[in-house]
């Protein structure tokens, strides 16, 4: 479960506050959006869900464990249950999809056979089993980011964070990589994902966050538009 | 931590040294030129102590006086072994003084039917092991019982002292030089490592790779330099010396041999190698990885 209690979170350069105020609640399994226009805060919100940012106020805590407490040297286990799928893929380039996939276990220390297990479930689940010998720049956008998920899936995460997953991918193939964080979601996994494609959020009917100007302004779990009067009162 | 992952560190390592081939040849050469340098120092150094030894400057005579029997000269002799710092005590009668004084005038001068041993003195001969402590350990002779006189080359020994500081002063700040400049080769070699992996660090980073797991393949990769460095160096000094520089120091005195004390150079340079390769790498890895 993830919960954001009373969070704010303010950069000290550029005095910029980037989250006000941010309660929330995430259960396990569920398939949230978190939507909004470019600079409402979505970002900063990934950045403290992976740990590389702490809140100024307020606790994010992640399966009970709160990130603010999490020590240097327990950050990278903590990440190990996050699985993180970026707009921009993030592949190796000199490595093939199989090299790609297993990099992600070969770092945290896993053996041979296991990543072998693994990273072949990993490429059945995406559909990317006959590619395992290509290299990233001979795949299409749509392949590139499948590719970006089943790394993001190979070490088993309680938790998926897709931050503009579709970005960079053909439109036609948008609604593919959805469907496919869809299936992974029905495996189980908590999913997150941050984008401002309003149509493909649309076609998903899944819960929906909405983020302005730092704050939360819909959820659809809560059935009610947040007042923004009332936030700012808040706020101050 | 498991062999796979042991192998996986060390083969990043090797990746990261050839994809920036041409700076690690550079490291490579300067730490070389640096080691051997080192070397050569070292080799100065154990040679002009050989040198001391063999014209045995560092010799000192006791002449003993002349009422002693031979059991004051086992006791003085207990005495002098007990001060320290003294080597194996040779005792010349009178008698061994006369031929030894024949034999370095040479023996057709016909000065042996006119000499008399007992003009000549009984001494105990010894050696000074350390000539640092040459004036203290000289000082505690002099205060024992039955020392009739002395005969020793202070003026000799003070000057080898001083060219041995000489050498010695200027071999470390020759060898600090040099290991600076290497440390700022390496740490530039291991920087372009970072900064041309930094995708793979940022992935790492996000699936939880440990900073020791993605520090050490640059670890790793100052070290193989600089053990690639030392095994040169050390092939470098052993050609230079036994050609070059053994022949003509051998003109003066024996030189050390440096193939009979391969056993204490191969670790030397592979030690000091190793030791400038990984610190060289700390601070680049430190600060450009800011994992």
């Amino acid at each position: 479960m993830i919960q954001f209690v009373n969070v704010s979170k303010r950069y000290e350069k550029g005095d910029t506050v980037a989250l006000r105020k941010i309660n929330l609640r995430i259960e396990d399994g569920e398939f949230v959006f978190i939507v909004g226009n470019s600079g409402a805060g979505k970002s900063t919100m990934v950045h403290l869900l992976t740990c590389e940012d702490v809140p100024t106020r307020g606790d994010v805590i992640v399966d009970g464990q709160n990130t603010k407490q999490l020590s240097r040297r327990q950050i990278p286990k903590y990440r190990r249950r996050i699985g993180i799928v970026f707009q921009d893929f993030r592949l190796i380039p000199n490595l093939n999809v199989y090299d790609n996939i297993a990099f992600s276990l070969r770092v945290v220390g896993r053996r041979r056979k296991e990543i072998k297990r693994r990273v072949a479930r990993a490429m059945e689940l995406v559909g990317l089993s006959h590619k395992a010998k290509a290299y990233p720049d001979q795949l299409s956008g749509g392949e590139q980011q499948r590719v970006a998920v089943a790394r993001a899936i190979v070490n088993n995460p309680t938790l998926i964070i897709a931050d503009e997953p579709t970005g960079n991918v053909d439109p036609s193939l948008s609604l593919e990589i959805m469907e496919m964080l869809l299936r992974i979601n029905r495996m189980g996994i908590t999913v997150v994902v941050v984008t401002h494609e309003q149509h493909l959020v649309d076609r998903m009917d899944q819960r929906v966050i909405r983020i302005e100007k730092g704050r939360v302004v819909t959820d659809t779990a809560n059935e009610f538009d947040y007042d923004e009067t009332e936030a700012e009162s808040d706020e101050s | 931590m498991s062999l796979d992952s042991l192998w996986f560190l060390i083969k990043s390592a090797f990746h990261n040294l050839f994809r920036n081939l041409l700076l690690t040849a550079a490291s490579v050469t300067v730490l070389t030129i640096c080691l051997s340098l080192l070397g050569s120092s070292a080799l100065v150094v154990r040679n002009m102590n050989a040198f001391v030894d063999e014209i045995g400057e560092s010799r000192i005579a006791v002449f003993l006086e002349e009422d002693m029997t031979d059991l004051d000269i086992v006791l003085f002799k207990d005495k002098l072994l007990a001060i320290g710092n003294i080597g194996d005590v040779t005792y010349e009668t009178k008698e061994q003084a006369m031929e030894n004084y024949m034999e370095s005038i040479g023996s057709d001068t016909g000065m042996e039917e006119a000499l008399d041993p007992e003009i000549f003195r009984a001494s105990l001969i010894f050696e000074i092991l350390d000539i640092s402590k040459y004036d203290q350990t000289l000082y505690e002779i002099q205060k024992l019982d039955g020392v009739g006189d002395i005969r020793e080359r202070r003026d000799v020994v003070e000057g080898i002292l001083r060219v041995k500081q000489i050498l010695l002063f200027l071999s470390i700040w020759v060898i600090l030089l040099f290991l600076v400049v290497s440390m700022f080769i390496i740490t530039n070699s291991v920087k372009l490592s970072v900064y041309a992996r930094r995708l793979e660090i940022n992935i790492m980073k996000y699936v939880g790779a440990t900073d020791f797991f993605i520090q050490m393949p640059y670890f790793i990769e100052g070290m193989i330099i600089g053990l690639i460095s030392g095994a040169i160096s050390f092939f470098i000094q052993l050609y230079v010396y036994n050609a070059v520089l053994y022949p003509i120091l051998s003109e003066i005195f024996t030189p050390l041999s440096f193939v009979s004390e391969i056993g204490f150079w191969i670790p030397f340079f592979l030690i000091c190698g190793g030791i400038v390769g990984i610190v060289g790498s700390v601070y680049p890895v430190k600060k450009y990885l800011k994992v």
